[in-house]
């Protein structure tokens, strides 16, 4: 029997004996004649499919602030790229200093190169060691395969691994059994966006399997020169080797060319930028028993941006060249054994080794590679003292190549006042290892073809410690399942000390930038998460975050003058608000609408002072189904609201509205 | 004398199966008389058959055995004389032996029963380890009973109500679960739960029916039916419930460990406590009527605690869901 997939709620189920179920027992009575069932499937294993490390924890449980965006939000919420969906998250920012070049951060304070977030791809770090930061567009990902993303407000480096400082961005693929059958999916619009994304899953005996292919191009903002273009592939497989020994493999390349420069600025001339990008994963996952399992994780990321340029007009007659190209690349292997040590506590712990590598002629003067190596041990302790209070203990210990060991410890307690109200309080301290280009940094304008320095732009001179946070929270989450709504609050307060800053060496030949440990940054703040479901097909979404941020950093050195130094209070936007509604009715149609809006904000680096940025999108869904396919046409609709020509992370990034059609087709 | 009746019985059943019957063509059975070297007339032997060496079937008869040595110890008379005498059916072995008092026959496993019932043995049987559609299938003549391995319809609905109050559970039904949807669906409609449903007709739609019922149902119930519930369709299966946060109610513990969040099921050793209670019981009444086909009365439950922590889902412990659940309701 066949039901029509009309969406109204309560057409397609029975209150006992309806004729559906008669009719369907005649029809099927006759095919089961001919396959008497015997008795091995009720005593034979079959895989672990949800182990330890699959399952999420939940959010009355976790120590530390969550937002997740599911599936619902990420369909509602309108977006091309996947970084805008982390405009979501209470107190995020999100910056496109190109119409292809992302930063994405929480409690702002970063430039392009958000240095202060772990974000992980299926437990694969993507954080590029040499610059710090997320290409986020250089990643083989596209949205329509992303299964949740659970963002940690807050230093968590005990869970999630080295750099979870100001927050954790964890980002779940799905499995690709859940996606059996052919997808295709086109997006055109203004900007001269234009999207193809092609994914084929399927299974193959124990494997299961997905191919992903996807092309993007974009014009960029209308004032900037930065069309861009992205090819990519990715492979994921799932490979079932007995009942409870699972392989999961995947892989991904992708080019592209980025414009980006400036008109008259020698230093940020017009050019185009080549990114390469490729990664391969391999986890082995033991599942022992529910709640016990352990797995080992070799991971291998590269990157290769090439950027350089001559300039024969500046300097004339001299013609000098610059660049800011780079090679990266962090091979990682991890051990980590999740166990339920009795009804009451609960363990995660693990052991690591990684070795990051960077090298890059323009910005770090030599053409061999620059290697670091870490060793990591973390622990999670989970402990329920009575029904109501839970105890989460835990920490990490990393040690760097020519660096001190550091550990980051982290404590928190949740108070359950009743089924629905807890509370937390946690307290928690975090690393954040200097980059390749922070500790080795050493560029110069040079002659062309010769490479002869000629002006020195950046030169480290110090074993730069690492800089790291403090944060205080209390939390309360009021989670509400009778009426579908779940509140998250906290009070929080950071202090991010022994600072690394870009500071003008004023004593070096040349007075080069250089980096140093210098100045604090203390962030004061409120948060509001608040998620509630009215009915299955209706969603609201609120994202709120207040603060106040004091602090101050070297930026000349030595000092000796008041304007030597950076006054950081405006590094973090005091108000940052995001909205998200969505409903479906009863024809099948889907309207969605999202609102974000940023205070002023300060962007570090060579970002500027942007006034306030305000956007209203709006996405327009119908769904549609054949016989062996489905599909739906969306309108999405991107900052239509007033006052919507705000700057973005530069002042030349001036947000025009947008309109885009959208396309998805599956083959089951 | 029954023996005599068993014999002939078995060339005839033995002449059909050698004349073309696909299954058990190659099996040669022979049937001798077992002539007890106790030699008294008294006793009475039940012959349990199992489907193969797999430990489930040792299991239940080992545990038969005791148990009926052990209930009869302290009783006087008949009982004392019972033997339980175990026979395995083996595709590669071309004999099988009847003892000529059997008064009983306990077919463990699909292949036993249905070796008895092409046998046709006349003799009482009852099928164990058997599912309920393949009993269905087989039972033909009123000498033969079965406890069913499923779980009755019942149980597994007051197991949903002590998931949630408000429990919509969502069936997915392939070839071997048609027998099971009408009446759970009426046991479900008394109760005032709702059901809503799919048929599955190729593998391949599992995914996109999956889909429409986990918006509608907020419990999922697994159905041991191979077309729908395999190897192949368990991740999407398990994944894509826990990801609508839809718990799955499995039949086995594998499906507790694989990520359901409760099963309800029979172990091995209380379906031969079962088995035993039957056959003390039928052995002991004068009558030659068996009775009809019943689930079986004895069951466990486990949980996966670490899923239902997940889901944000607290239970009872096991042993009192049990109780919840053997509870008569309270009409």
């Amino acid at each position: 029997m066949k039901y029509s997939r009309t969406l109204p709620i309560h057409s397609k189920w029975f209150w006992g004996i309806g004729l559906g179920a008669f009719s369907a027992f005649s029809v099927n009575a006759m095919d089961a004649l001919s396959t008497p069932l015997d008795e091995a499937l009720f005593f034979s294993d079959i895989p672990v499919v949800l182990s330890a490390t699959r399952l999420k924890q939940p959010l009355n449980d976790s120590p530390a602030s969550v937002t997740v965006i599911d599936r619902a939000m990420i369909d509602a919420s309108g977006a091309i790229e996947l970084v805008d969906l982390l405009r979501l998250v209470p107190g995020f920012q999100v910056g496109f200093y190109t119409g292809s070049k992302f930063t994405a951060s929480s409690h702002g304070n970063a430039d392009r190169f958000a240095r202060d977030m772990q974000v992980l791809i299926d437990g694969r770090s993507i954080y590029d060691p040499v610059f710090g930061g997320v290409t986020w567009s250089d990643q083989q990902l596209d949205m329509d395969d992303i299964q949740r993303i659970e963002v940690i407000r807050g230093p968590n480096a005990s869970t999630h691994g080295s750099n979870s400082f100001s927050g954790v961005i964890n980002i779940i693929t799905q499995h690709p059994s859940e996606q059996s059958g052919i997808r295709v999916k086109t997006v055109v619009g203004d900007g001269g966006r234009r999207q193809i994304y092609n994914r084929f899953a399927g299974s193959e005996g124990n494997l299961a399997y997905r191919v992903a292919l996807k092309y993007d191009e974009n014009d960029g903002y209308e004032t900037r020169h930065d069309s861009s273009d992205t090819r990519w592939l990715g492979i994921r497989g799932d490979y079932q080797i007995n009942s409870r020994d699972a392989l999961l493999f995947e892989l991904g390349k992708s080019s592209g060319t980025r414009e980006d420069g400036f008109p008259n600025d020698a230093q940020q001339p017009f050019r185009p930028i080549e990114d390469t990008h490729s990664f391969k994963q391999l986890r082995w996952t033991r599942s022992l028993s529910p709640g016990n399992d352990f797995y080992l994780q070799f991971y291998h990321n590269y990157q290769k941006v090439d950027d350089s340029f001559s300039d024969a007009t500046t300097f004339f007659p001299l013609d000098v060249s610059l660049g800011y190209g780079f090679d990266s690349q962090r091979y990682d292997l991890e051990f980590q054994h999740t166990i339920d040590l009795n009804p009451t506590q609960r363990m995660v712990w693990g052991l690591g080794a990684r070795r990051d590598e960077g090298k890059g002629i323009w910005t770090f003067k030599r053409s061999d590679w620059i290697t670091r190596d870490q060793y990591r041990a973390f622990a999670n302790f989970e402990w329920r003292l009575r029904e109501n209070l839970l105890l989460n203990l835990g920490g990490m210990y990393e040690k760097y190549e020519e660096k001190s060991g550091v550990f980051s410890p982290k404590v928190a307690v949740n108070l359950k006042l009743d089924k629905m109200n807890t509370l937390r309080l946690s307290a928690t301290r975090a690393y954040r290892m200097p980059t390749f280009w922070e500790d080795f940094s050493d560029q110069s304008v040079v002659l062309t073809g010769s490479m002869t320095p000629l002006l020195q732009t950046y030169k480290t001179t110090t074993n730069l410690r690492p800089e790291y946070i403090e944060s205080f929270e209390l939390g309360y989450l009021g989670s509400f399942q009778d009426i579908g709504l779940t509140l998250d609050m906290k009070l929080f307060h950071e202090e991010i000390k022994d600072m690394i800053a870009e500071a003008k060496a004023l004593n070096a030949p040349q007075q080069p930038f250089s980096y140093i440990n210098s100045g604090s940054l203390n962030i004061n703040g409120f948060e509001i998460g608040l998620r509630w479901d009215p009915s299955p097909r209706s969603m609201l979404h609120i994202g709120y975050s207040l603060t106040n941020a004091y602090g101050d950093q070297i930026k000349k050195t030595p000092p000796t003058q008041s304007d030597h130094y950076r006054i950081l209070d405006r590094r973090v936007p005091p108000l940052t608000v995001s909205l998200l509604a969505s409903h479906q009715f009863d024809s099948g149609i889907k309207l969605s609408s999202a609102y974000y809006y940023m205070d002023e904000i300060s962007w570090a680096g060579d970002g500027d002072d942007v006034p306030i940025n305000r956007r209203w999108d709006i996405k327009l869904t119908k769904p549609f189904e054949f016989e062996k396919a489905d599909g739906e046409l969306s309108l999405i609709l991107q900052n239509i609201g007033p006052d919507n020509d705000f700057q973005d992370f530069h002042e030349e990034n001036v947000w025009d509205g947008r309109v885009f059609l959208e396309a998805r087709l599956n083959w089951h | 004398m029954p023996s005599q009746r068993v014999i002939i019985d078995y060339i005839l059943s033995c002449l059909s199966l050698r004349t073309g019957i696909g299954l058990f063509g190659q099996v040669f059975f022979l049937l001798t008389l077992l002539i007890p070297t106790t030699g008294f007339a008294a006793q009475t032997t039940i012959l349990v058959l199992s489907s193969g060496e797999a430990p489930v079937y040792k299991v239940i008869a080992e545990q038969l055995k005791t148990q009926m040595n052990s209930s009869c110890a302290s009783q006087a008379g008949p009982c004392r004389d019972r033997k339980v005498y175990e026979l395995t059916y083996d595709a590669n072995n071309d004999s099988l032996v009847i003892p000529a008092n059997t008064k009983l026959v306990i077919t463990l496993g699909l292949k036993a029963a249905e070796v008895v019932q092409r046998l046709n043995t006349g003799l009482p049987t009852v099928h164990a380890l058997l599912p309920k559609s393949s009993a269905d299938l087989l039972l033909r003549s009123s000498n033969q009973t079965a406890i069913y391995l499923d779980q009755p319809s019942d149980r597994q609905l007051k197991l949903a109500r002590l998931i949630t109050k408000t429990p919509h559970i969502g069936l997915l039904l392939g070839k071997n679960s048609a027998t099971i949807e009408v009446e759970f669906i009426r046991k479900a409609n008394e109760q005032s739960i709702p059901v809503s449903y799919r048929n599955v007709i190729a593998e391949e739609s599992v995914g996109p029916l999956l889909k429409e019922l986990l918006e509608e149902s907020n419990i999922l119930l697994a159905l041991p039916d191979p077309t729908v519930f395999n190897r192949r369709t368990i991740f999407n299966i398990l994944l894509s419930s826990y990801h609508n946060k839809v718990p799955v109610i499995g039949f086995s513990s594998a499906y507790v460990k694989a990520g359901a969040l409760i099963s309800v099921f029979s172990k091995p050793e209380e379906i031969a406590l079962h088995l035993t209670e039957f056959s003390i019981k039928y052995l002991n009444s004068d009558t030659t009527v068996l009775p009809n086909p019943e689930y079986p009365k004895y069951f466990s439950v486990e949980i996966n605690h670490s899923v239902a922590r997940s889901l944000g889902i607290s239970l009872p412990d096991e042993q009192e869901l049990i109780q919840f659940m053997t509870d008569k309701p309270d009409k």
